[in-house]
């Protein structure tokens, strides 16, 4: 007996299969289980919404004219996608299917066909909680937030940044010059590692990050050295874990979000392209959230005169496409400005560490 | 897994009511459903292995009798995959000794055909 609860909790599963019957039935039924379903009819289109949607288990048939179920299989271990994707193969009963061969293309299970819909329903719960069991994204942004705690005029500023961040982003996917380069993945990972960005402010020494009010240049070439920690960290732990694309995006962005589209910026003064596109990206919203923010040596700007300060950074300090990008969201850029607005975030955070003095003063904004 | 080793279909009735009903989830909805695409399938996948069985096109012959297998396992319509399995086998040779699998497929065809309309005649009164 099924038991037909609706697990609101079900990451969406994608069912493969070029025949329609087969896979019009598995629709149905799943549907009527509450999972969410997404389908495909073929391995290229399948592939195709992996890399576009936000897909974390896929059960597809093993034989499919064109690309067979091992292929495509074989195909998404082979992309840097930025969670995993636990993969179910359909088997025919009487196929001599080589199971080997599945497993070595990433397989994780296999369900024969006709599909019993209780054992179904128990191994796509199992793939479920695999799936949910991915803890990265939690420890990513809480080693962020622990870099952050050593600057503590910052707030919700993370939380910020990473809307900003996937706004911006998910803008590019829509325009053509992009669309190479900026998929849904793309924006889930921006989203992911643009916390990231000043991790390397852990390696800078108290009196220069805590220095209430301006830095000295001698101060300043010590500040800007944050960008090259953090860079050096990331860039180790890619060395550690080569196949991770997401290490190599932080990474990308912790040393070059401070350089400038005029080639003015640091720490290598990088120009125009040259700057990986997700610094160029984290620039403009870093910059932005930290002009719309008080600091003690000056109040939150406006809106309005951040904006004005961003567009005439464009093509300067800047990228034009992601400055265009930025004013064609305006109106959302405002929204979680003011929903993830500081006075919301740590108010508690004093009484919560007693003994703890939090420094009165800050280096200037988005050193 | 082998021919030899594969369970025995019940082939004494064109659909084995209970098995689909089952992978149905106890939906008789699901099962009407189920039932219209695999005949719109059927359709298409009869003319075609037809088609290729003219062209003496043995390979597009078995895995056109594959397909219809899968889906008439999916459907629980188990003597049909039977005849399938049979002319797919076959096809794995030659097209030599097809002619009867052939024969069986279409008369089969033409019972899964009245029974599925006469229960969808059923359903309106």
């Amino acid at each position: 007996m099924i038991i037909h609860d609706r697990d609101t909790t079900q990451a969406p599963i994608l069912l493969v299969d070029d025949d329609p019957a087969c896979l019009g039935m598995l629709r149905d039924v799943l549907e009527a289980l509450g999972i969410p379903v997404l389908t495909a009819s073929d391995g290229n289109e399948a592939l195709e919404m992996i890399c576009q949607g936000d897909i974390r288990i896929v059960l597809s048939d093993w034989q499919m004219p064109g690309m067979s179920g091992v292929e495509l299989c074989r195909r998404v271990r082979q992309r840097p996608l930025s969670g995993y994707v636990y993969f179910i193969l359909l088997t025919s009963l009487d196929r001599k299917h080589n199971l080997v061969s599945g497993l070595r293309a990433g397989a994780d299970d296999f369900i024969n066909k006709p599909f019993d819909p209780e054992e179904l329903h128990i191994r796509l719960r199992t793939a479920n909680r695999i799936v949910s069991l991915e803890s990265r994204n939690v420890i990513i942004f809480a080693l962020a937030k622990l870099a952050e705690s050593r600057d503590p005029e910052t707030g919700a500023h993370l939380e910020r940044m990473r809307e900003y961040s996937r706004l911006l982003a998910e803008d590019l996917a829509s325009q053509p010059k992009y669309a190479d380069i900026v998929d849904a993945d793309y924006v889930r990972t921006i989203y992911l590692t643009s916390p990231l960005h000043d991790i390397g402010k852990v390696g800078i020494p108290d009196h220069v990050l805590l220095k209430p009010g301006r830095l000295t240049p001698e101060e300043f070439e010590i500040m800007k050295q944050h960008t090259l920690v953090g860079f050096h960290t990331l860039d180790a732990a890619v060395r550690e874990q080569p196949e991770a694309a997401y290490l190599r995006f932080a990474r990308d962005i912790a040393a070059s979000h401070h350089e400038k589209w005029d080639g003015s910026g640091y720490p290598h003064g990088l120009k125009g392209e040259e700057i990986p596109l997700c610094g160029r990206i984290v620039a403009v919203a870093d910059v932005y959230d930290a002009l719309t923010t008080a600091r003690v040596y000056k109040d939150a700007f406006s809106h309005e005169k951040a904006c004005a300060i961003i567009r005439e950074g464009s093509g300067s300090h800047f990228d034009p496409d992601i400055v265009e990008a930025f004013f064609r969201h305006e109106e959302e850029i405002v929204n979680i400005n003011q929903r993830l607005n500081d006075a919301l975030e740590y108010a508690s955070l004093p009484e919560m560490a007693p003994g703890v003095s939090i420094p009165a003063g800050t280096c200037s904004a988005a050193n | 897994m082998n021919w030899q080793s594969m369970p025995t279909f019940s082939t004494d009735q064109s659909i084995n009511w209970e098995s689909l009903t089952s992978r149905c989830i106890g939906r008789i909805d699901l099962v009407e459903k189920a039932l219209d695409r695999f005949q719109q399938t059927l359709v298409g996948d009869l003319e075609a292995l037809e088609a290729a069985a003219d062209e003496q096109n043995a390979e597009e012959v078995a895995r056109i009798a594959h397909r219809i297998k899968g889906t008439s396992l999916t459907v629980s319509a188990d003597r049909l995959a039977e005849f399938a399995t049979k002319l797919e086998q076959k096809a794995e040779g030659s097209l030599q000794d097809v002619d009867g699998s052939l024969s069986d497929i279409r008369e089969e065809y033409g019972r899964l055909t009245d029974i599925i309309s006469q229960r969808r005649v059923g359903d309106r009164r």
